[in-house]
């Protein structure tokens, strides 16, 4: 009986490998594909847009021969074709191209850049999970009380509210006003920076054993990650509340309870069965929040990506903007992959129906 | 369920890790760090030599005095390469870390701002900077320039003959605005250029240039550290344009430590800079890209200087605050009009929509008094402005306006776009009251308020009503402004395709001759021609304006519009 039960948890481990397996092989036979769609709408999308990065590089003083001189120098005079296949090859190659902005590589602005992005969304979702999903639970518990409702509007509030607008107001009261929180002078104000590891300077200065910096670090993501939580986390509150009172609701916890089994148990099998939407919600949040740090990182001077691609486009700099809607798009690719991947942890069944 | 559940997190931390895991191994390659400062004492020591103008005494400092100067920009330069930066951001720093062969004379303004006198005295305001004297030949075409001896870079080499050279044939070479500003000082080729010594250099132009002193001064041509430059240069570019993307080394009072693009760039003074070490050992340049935050940042005291404030935002800061540095002095804010189709191909037209604009009220209300009606399209400073030749009163006089039109045929009036450069402060502003001056005479104005970018590229399209536009000349000399904003065939600014012969003619032969009755006659006729004319709308003289901390001194204005680091000082 042992070995057998021990047969079968062996077979379930190898099934729960391969589901696992499929679903990511399946993933990469269409990310090749995925990211070669998004570069040609950002070529061709871009191009579209009124601008002359030959003048922008050049000055309005420059003549006619030197804008065409520049222009040969950037390839820009060859037909869109060429052009066009030109960005692709370079692209496999991993050249994304240079800067107008920066006069760098755009693959070296992205990597310089990329951790600072990323930490202000990991932490914003983290913030926003740990409100919203248990705010999303209590609401489906306390639904006609007044924290009930109270917790129902913010949902309602939340993501109706323009997150540079709410930036400025944040800093305005918690900065400018209250002096609880640094002013908008990017991660660490004038503070020099950890020795790079991550480029996440808590994780970095943590490493490092620098409290001091980390604590400053904290401080500086405050009230970006706040920004950004309060409009974004309202998704997760109501979609936590549906997949609670979905899951809470359902037959089996009454069974259970009627069966005697221990309430901590049929309260784990409820959560589990609550668990795939918020996962889903997550996912799409971690999506938006790549969009909303573009904004919240300039009035931040975060000095992200996004800030980045800010000044990319204000420039009429075709290699960083599409260096970035690339990015973007690996970004959320890997983002729902992951997702996906933890649905599948979450619910094997999902797996059988090729998710 | 615990495999899963293991397998899941397990994921979770790779995909964290690998989304931003590197080592400095594979970091992103670092802007190549210029060559440390050599220590003084390495090195001869420098022969005093005496400044030609007095440098600034700081005033002996408590200890404690913060010497690090924090400020916050709208946005860092794209590049510091003089060839490509078209941006004030960019000469900012440029002008900073390569200091020029000749400098600006100053004393203080009719309203108490130390100010350079080169916009009203022409070559006669400039002084010796790298240069330490020069000869002219007696048909003023040959100019010997003996350079100061003993003058370092922060690097440690000594400034030659070489260093001017190869910045000139840098102009030539590169030939972006290298070669604009060659054309500017009027030197054919580097077959001009002759070293005699190792500090002294003969410069032979073609027709005597009234403008030459001044065109030495420009970035472009101030010296880099070639030393330097030569280790940096490669076979595939041996004028070290990839190094100066972003770094740069001069003989100037400062040197760039590091510079993260977008980000911050910091200088530190150059221990070797031969007019005195400067107050400030460190600048840091901060990028805000949101002004209401630098204003924020100047109020909390987190930076000394906020630059590109609005008028709105400057006239908010407190007097514990800040203080405001706004001076009016070659800044100017035209209507370029299109005269090569559309209504205002007609001079009646164009006269008509000056008559009607009513430029003080836009002193008033946008700028609260700290700016100037605009006449001629040029500052009242210029050698040889001559106000009388513009009849059009700057408040404006509509019924005359209205009386033009309907000789024109334009009784009904007619819609006109503006276009408005949406990244210069307080100019969407200035666009309403322009509409608002000229709907009093039935010109319906379309604002049309576009990115830099597209502005740009909308306004030398030649598909324009009115393009408003803000600059100011780099040479404070009515031929060269007009050439530069008016001037169809040669101005790149001009946009409105304004083709007048007569009118490039005499600009041009004033370019040619030294300032005497000649000039004098030639500059009178070109103002005539374009107080009749009229191809841009002369709308306001604009303010330069920063926000100071309140313990920061020493301002003086330039005309290259730019803070010069040297002068400040923290009380």
């Amino acid at each position: 009986m042992a070995s057998q039960a021990a047969e079968a948890r062996t077979a379930r481990r190898g099934l729960s490998l391969g589901r696992f397996g499929t679903l990511v092989g399946r993933r990469f036979r269409f990310i090749v594909i995925q990211l070669a769609g998004a570069a040609t709408l950002a070529f061709f999308l871009i191009r579209l847009v009124p601008g002359d990065p030959a003048r922008v590089l050049a000055g309005p003083a420059a003549s006619p021969a030197t804008l065409a001189e520049l222009r040969r120098h950037l390839g820009l005079d060859d037909p869109l074709p060429v052009q066009y296949f030109t960005y692709l090859l370079n692209l496999l190659r991993g050249d994304l191209g240079t800067s107008l902005t920066t006069g760098q590589d755009v693959s070296v602005d992205l990597w310089q850049r990329g951790p600072a992005t990323l930490e202000l969304i990991l932490f914003a979702l983290l913030v926003s999970m740990l409100i919203g999903v248990p705010l999303g639970v209590a609401l489906a518990r306390r639904r006609e009380k007044r924290s009930g409702k109270a917790i129902f509007g913010y949902a309602m509030f939340s993501g109706s509210v323009p997150d540079f607008w709410l930036a400025l107001i944040l800093l305005y009261l918690f900065s400018f006003k209250w002096e609880i929180f640094p002013p908008p002078i990017g991660r660490l104000g004038f503070e020099s920076p950890p020795d790079r590891i991550t480029g996440m300077f808590t994780v970095d200065s943590i490493l490092a054993g620098d409290l001091a910096t980390f604590w400053l670090a904290v401080q500086h993501l405050a009230l970006p990650v706040l920004t950004l939580t309060l409009v974004y986390s309202g998704l997760i509150v109501k979609v936590a509340n549906a997949s609670s009172e979905q899951a809470f609701g359902a037959g089996f916890v009454d069974l259970y309870s009627s069966a005697g089994v221990r309430p901590a148990l049929a309260r784990r099998r409820a959560t589990r069965l609550a668990l795939p939407p918020v996962i889903t919600v997550a996912a799409i949040t971690n999506g938006f929040l790549l969009g909303g740090a573009v904004l919240v990182e300039q009035v931040f001077a975060w000095g992200g990506v996004g800030q980045y691609a800010v000044q990319a486009v204000r420039g009429a700099d075709f290699a960083a903007i599409q260096g970035f809607i690339v990015m973007a798009a690996f970004f959320n690719i890997a983002n729902y992959l992951i997702a996906d991947i933890a649905l599948l942890g979450v619910d094997p069944r999902l797996g059988r129906t090729g998710a | 369920m615990k495999l899963s559940r293991t397998l899941l997190l397990l994921l979770l931390a790779l995909s964290l890790v690998a989304a931003s895991c590197g080592d400095d191994d594979d970091a992103a390659e670092q802007p190549t760090a210029a060559p440390e400062p050599a220590p003084v004492e390495d090195q001869e020591p420098a022969e005093e030599q005496p400044a030609d103008e007095p440098a600034p005494e700081p005033e002996p400092a408590a200890p404690d005095v913060d010497r690090t100067l924090r400020v916050a920009v709208a946005a860092l330069p794209v590049t510091l390469d003089p060839e490509f930066a078209p941006g004030q951001e960019s000469v900012e720093i440029i002008t900073t870390v390569l200091d020029s062969l000749f400098w600006f004379e100053a004393e203080p303004g009719a309203d108490g701002v130390r100010s350079a006198t080169e916009l009203a005295k022409g070559d006669a305001g400039m002084v010796p900077g790298l240069v330490e004297s020069f000869e002219v030949s007696d048909d003023n075409l040959t100019y010997t320039l003996n350079l100061r001896q003993g003058v370092l870079s922060a690097a440690g080499n000594e400034f030659t003959s070489e260093d001017v050279r190869w910045m000139l044939a840098r102009n030539f070479g590169v030939g972006v605005i290298g070669a604009f500003v060659v054309g500017i000082a009027k030197i054919p080729s580097m077959d001009a250029v002759t070293v005699i010594d190792d500090y002294t250099v003969e410069i032979s132009i073609t027709t005597p240039n009234p403008l030459l002193l001044r065109a030495l001064q420009l970035q472009t041509i101030s010296p880099v550290d070639s030393a330097v430059a030569k280790e940096m240069a490669t076979d595939d570019d041996p004028w070290a344009t990839e190094w100066m993307q972003l770094d740069t080394m001069g003989f100037g009072p400062y040197y760039v430590d590091e510079f993260t693009p977008g980000v911050q760039l910091v200088l530190k003074s150059n221990t070797n800079y031969w007019r005195g070490e400067p107050f400030f050992e460190e600048i840091i340049y901060r990028e805000i890209p949101d002004s209401s935050q630098r204003l924020t940042l100047l109020r909390q005291g987190e930076v000394d200087i906020a630059e590109n404030l609005s008028s709105r935002e400057l006239e908010s800061l407190g007097a514990d605050e800040g203080k405001t540095v706004s001076v009016v002095r070659n800044q100017v804010i035209f209507g370029a009009m299109n005269t090569l189709g559309g209504p205002t191909a007609d001079a009646k037209v164009r006269q008509a929509l000056q008559y009607a604009l009513n430029s003080d009220q836009i002193v008033s209300s946008v700028y609260e008094g700290n700016a100037k009606a605009l006449r001629l399209v040029a500052p009242e400073e210029y050698p040889g402005y001559n106000a009388d030749l513009w009849p059009y009163p700057t408040g404006g006089d509509a019924d005359k306006a209205t009386a033009l039109l309907a000789e024109a045929g334009y009784a009904e009036g007619f819609e006109i776009p503006l276009l408005v450069n949406a990244d210069v402060s307080d100019h969407d502003d200035v666009a309403v009251l322009i509409r608002d001056s000229l709907s009093q005479i039935g010109v319906d104005v379309v604002i049309d308020t576009k990115p830099a970018a597209a502005y740009l590229e909308q306004a030398n399209s030649g598909d324009i009503g009115i393009v408003l536009h803000q600059g100011y000349a780099i040479v404070s000399e009515i031929p060269y402004h007009y050439q530069l904003y008016v001037s169809g065939p040669t101005g790149f600014l001009s946009f409105g395709g304004f083709n007048n012969p007569r009118f490039d003619g005499a600009i041009a032969e004033s370019l040619s001759v030294l300032p005497g009755s000649e000039r004098t006659e030639l500059v009178h006729e070109i103002q005539q021609i374009l107080a009749d004319e009229v191809p841009h709308l002369s709308v306001v003289g604009a303010p330069t304006r920063y926000g100071f901390g309140l313990d920061i001194e020493g301002y003086t204005w330039y005309p290259n519009n730019q803070i010069w680091f040297y002068d400040l000082s923290r009380s």
